[in-house]
């Protein structure tokens, strides 16, 4: 493990703000600069916060560097990153919603082309929580092959319903009662 | 108060957006657009859009949405409004997560919940890269076998990875490179 700095932290935060392009990629930003680069924290420690980020609502990269920065940094500084993070989005935002014709077959290009690297991370990072569902955690479970069995299970059944349009809200209220249940009476 | 108004619908949406601002676009539709005709549908649209498009948080949207309404101001009070909440809500959580993970309900708590997060993910990924690409998905994927050995070989770092597939993307669908 690497002593975090927060000069760093702050510069981390600036450019996910201001260059992750790509929509969905964006969490896997922060694994990449914190795990893999620099060894601030273990990819146990992310998917805790992950977890965390994403059970609760919100936007998922303001929750996710929210409990990344508690965990490396006194709330000042871990807060003090959210400046960097959301300020460029905020005002490229209004910038491109006044001038940029987004109909443009150029920018709609540039714009697939960034998908589609966006979504090769996300493979990447799919396959690494994927792992993370194996895990046993502090009381083995007597069988605890049915138990990762039913963890995917209970994933797949949450991406058809978010893919077929189930309203979303009940849909992760009944996930958690599931996996909860599933994972203290197995 | 128009300042304070967009904040509080901001602040209200942000806490009931759970897994990703899919989730609360309708609500938040119905109040701009058909209960006070701040916005109209395509407008919305555009600035759903736009949010989407831009780097950062994925409720960037709300500046936009925000400064179309009331200008600057508009634009500052829904960008506190959509973050406010979610920060002190996520403050507090990490907190008591970090004083109480050495017990074993509450790792496995956050082990139970694993799946729902792998879902939520998986499924805005997918939802992503078909509204972005479409059919075209065949030759993403064949641009994309090179780009991921370079990155997963250490080559290629996550960024730069995105921001290559771009040009290249570009370079193929405009300028017509025959790659």
């Amino acid at each position: 493990m690497q002593q975090p700095s927060i000069r760093t932290w702050l510069w981390v935060n600036l450019k996910i703000g201001a260059l992750s392009f790509g929509s969905v990629s964006r969490t896997v930003l922060f694994q990449d600069e914190l795990v893999a680069k620099r060894s601030w924290l273990s990819p146990e420690d992310f998917q805790e916060s992950l977890t965390i980020a994403q059970v609760l609502p919100g936007p998922n990269l303001v929750n996710l560097a929210v409990c990344l920065g508690f965990r490396l940094f006194p709330p000042a500084v871990a807060l003090a990153g959210l400046v960097p993070l959301v300020t460029p989005g905020a005002i490229l935002a209004v910038l491109v919603g006044v001038w940029v014709p987004l109909d443009n077959p150029g920018i709609r290009a540039l714009f697939a082309g960034f998908a589609i690297g966006a979504f090769l991370l996300m493979g990447k990072f799919l396959w690494m929580l994927g792992q993370g569902m194996l895990s046993q955690g502090p009381a083995t479970a007597a069988r605890p092959r049915l138990k990762v069995i039913g963890r995917f299970l209970v994933a797949a059944l949450v991406a058809f319903g978010v893919s077929a349009g189930v309203a979303v809200l009940p849909l992760i209220f009944t996930a958690v009662a599931v996996c909860l249940l599933w994972e203290f009476l197995t | 108060m128009i300042y304070w108004q967009l904040f509080w619908l901001f602040f209200r949406i942000s806490l009931i957006a759970f897994g990703g601002v899919f989730g609360v676009l309708p609500e938040l539709q119905q109040v701009v657009v058909d209960q006070y005709h701040w916005l109209s549908a395509d407008q919305f649209v555009q600035s759903y859009v736009v949010g989407q498009f831009v780097p950062g948080p994925n409720m960037s949207m709300a500046a936009l949405v925000g400064y179309r309404i009331a200008g600057v101001g508009g634009a500052l009070s829904s960008i506190f409004g959509i973050y406010s909440g979610p920060i002190l809500l996520l403050s507090a959580a990490t907190t008591l997560y970090s004083r109480y993970r050495t017990f074993s309900w509450v790792k496995r708590t956050e082990l139970a919940l694993r799946p729902l997060v792998f879902g939520l993910i998986f499924a805005s990924t997918a939802l992503f890269l078909k509204q972005q690409i479409g059919d075209q998905w065949l030759s993403g994927l064949l641009l994309g076998v090179p780009l991921i050995w370079l990155h997963w070989t250490g080559n290629l770092g996550a960024m730069a990875c995105i921001f290559l597939a771009g040009f290249v993307w570009w370079g193929i669908l405009v300028l017509g490179l025959p790659i």
